[in-house]
């Protein structure tokens, strides 16, 4: 008798690596198939439907792979990363880092799989209510100083070395992708409007104040950020510029004077 | 599974402690679908005559979204059911007890009438396969699958039904047929059963055993749903494939199930290659169908 532990080890092990046959042991021949056969069903099923889970959190991936190319690439990564998750939806969460080496001379195919994970994150995060630019009326001027601003969990910066935004968005339409090329290191925003998921690349000022409004940091302090490159007499229009567009794209929570 | 909720009579001064009955089946729902994504839009603009809908959980376990804010309109209209794949109910893992706690957190939210899982493991040694993998025949299996859904049940504070899976596989340290196996899980664990009649039928052509004898062979005041659907045939042995119209023999074996089992809440179930929501309203009109043809001729007779 070969006990309950033993049995799931053996057959798992056998699933997983092809050239594994001592689980053949465990099982019968049947009376149109042998045992080998029989067995080979779950293992072929494991691989084929792994790949249907990559390919549903990483449509865009797959479009700019197309079917042979996205195939190959999810069974290297299914080989290397066997899934520790108990629901299907998360796996894959390695596959961008993953693509980075297994297609080194591609970098778009790594940064397009990042915004494909990226927007699947924000997509079922958890819903947290949005404050439009009218919730800044009950503050008084003199508040402004001290005002931190609590961002919606679905934010995420997607670094990318491509025109990864533009890319992404062409593919999306079903357009070609345009230039694959390396570019400059370059930022793309990823968060959630209410239900619909949004994207765009992030110019170097923007990303700054975005950042350091994200881990807390005081109105009054991103004015100083903002006026080493606009100047102090405009550092505080430009700000509150970027806090009216925030505000209005869902991505501020809260407002509280601190 | 025993529940003993305390009753209080505050007029009479008397706690009543109530056990439930332990073959008081939940009503029967009528004829179901599964929820699909690509069925949404229409579900929520067309309402269409279904009686209930069975979503699958871990669709449903997430943080927040489209997803949940849409389940929420569709079950204002809609009884739900929730229906499992990655429980692994049958690995000698110990439970997820993350997943647990995601589990019973959309039970709270969907309120659904009943929560199943699959009779099978679907990793160990921390892995998951994401795959209903059988489990063998015996007696230390019935001890083990037992005891572990009464750990859920006695989590999720209510009584799951267990679903029989296709297999393709038979172990050789099998002591008993399956239905002997699920019949002896379902009274030691005091839990229902979801009978899958497509996975009877293929498992039952895989393993060269007659589906109706699994029909009569499991406890028939246990089983809570039935599902229907479609499989891939491959001459030798069949893949249980979820993305094709019943078939005639499945239909044929439904008939023989509703006549042995009574009226029973069915769905159909289709999982891959989903077709536009008319073509399973018109099976589930199918089974609607046979359901009362087989009922008429219970009265006749």
């Amino acid at each position: 008798m070969t006990g309950l532990s033993e049995l799931q080890a053996r057959f798992q092990a056998g699933i997983l690596a092809v050239d594994d046959d001592t689980a053949l042991d465990l099982i019968n021949d049947g009376s149109r198939e042998p045992a080998a056969t029989l067995f080979g069903i779950y293992r072929y099923a494991y691989a084929a439907r792994l790949v249907e889970v990559l390919q549903a959190n990483f449509d865009v991936t797959w479009t700019l792979l197309g079917d042979e190319g996205f195939d190959e690439a999810a069974r290297a990564y299914i080989a290397e990363t066997p899934s520790r998750f108990q629901n299907a939806r998360w796996y894959g969460d390695r596959f961008a880092e993953f693509l980075k080496t297994y297609m080194t001379g591609m970098p778009a195919v790594a940064d397009i799989a990042a915004l494909d994970w990226a927007i699947a994150s924000a997509f079922d995060s958890a819903d947290q209510p949005a404050l439009t630019p009218e919730a800044m009326a009950v503050f008084q001027p003199s508040d402004w100083p001290d005002l931190v601003f609590l961002p919606h969990n679905s934010l995420q910066f997607v670094t990318v070395s491509t025109a990864a935004a533009e890319i992404y968005e062409a593919l999306s339409a079903g357009e070609p992708p345009g230039s694959m090329l390396p570019t400059e290191i370059n930022t793309v925003l990823v968060w959630r409007d209410q239900h619909t998921v949004r994207y765009r690349r992030l110019d170097t000022d923007e990303s700054s104040l975005l950042a350091n409004m994200i881990v807390g940091c005081k109105f009054s302090y991103l004015c100083e950020i903002a006026a080493d490159v606009v100047g102090s007499e405009c550092a505080g229009m430009k700000v509150a510029g970027f806090l009216r567009l925030w505000l209005q794209s869902g991505m501020i929570i809260s407002v509280s004077a601190t | 599974m025993h529940l003993y909720p305390a009753v209080f009579f505050g007029a009479v001064g008397i706690d009543l402690i109530v056990m439930l009955d332990t073959l008081t089946r939940p009503s029967n729902l009528g004829f179901g679908l599964g929820l699909r994504t690509q069925h949404y839009s229409e579900v929520l603009e067309t309402k269409p005559t279904v009686d209930w809908f069975e979503i699958i959980s871990e669709n449903y376990m997430i943080p927040g979204g489209q997803p949940l804010a849409i389940l929420d309109q569709i079950r204002a209209d809609y009884p739900i059911v929730m229906h499992g794949v990655s429980l692994s109910i049958g690995s000698v893992d110990p439970l997820d007890r993350d997943y647990l706690q995601a589990l019973k957190a959309l039970a709270d939210r969907v309120e659904p009438r009943w929560i199943s899982d699959h009779l099978c493991w679907t990793g160990v040694n921390g892995l998951n396969l994401h795959d209903l993998l059988p489990l063998p025949y015996t007696e230390e299996a019935v001890g083990h699958v037992a005891a572990r859904i009464r750990q859920v049940q006695d989590f999720l504070g209510r009584r799951i039904a267990i679903e029989n899976v296709s297999s393709y596989v038979t172990y050789a340290e099998s002591a008993m047929t399956e239905w002997e196996f699920v019949s002896a899980i379902a009274d030691a664990a005091d839990c229902w059963l979801l009978f899958d009649v497509n996975n009877i039928f293929v498992s039952g052509f895989n393993h060269d055993y007659d589906a109706q004898t699994f029909i009569k062979g499991v406890p028939r005041n246990r089983v809570v749903q039935m599902h229907l659907a479609g499989h891939s045939h491959n001459g030798t042995h069949i893949v249980d494939t979820h993305d094709a119209p019943v078939v005639d023999e499945v239909w044929d074996l439904y008939a023989a199930a509703c006549r042995h089992f009574g009226p029973i809440s069915t769905m159909i179930e289709r999982d891959d290659n989903i077709p536009p929501l008319q073509e399973l309203l018109d099976e589930l009109d199918q089974a609607r169908r046979i359901a009362a043809s087989v009922a008429a001729t219970e009265i006749a007779s």
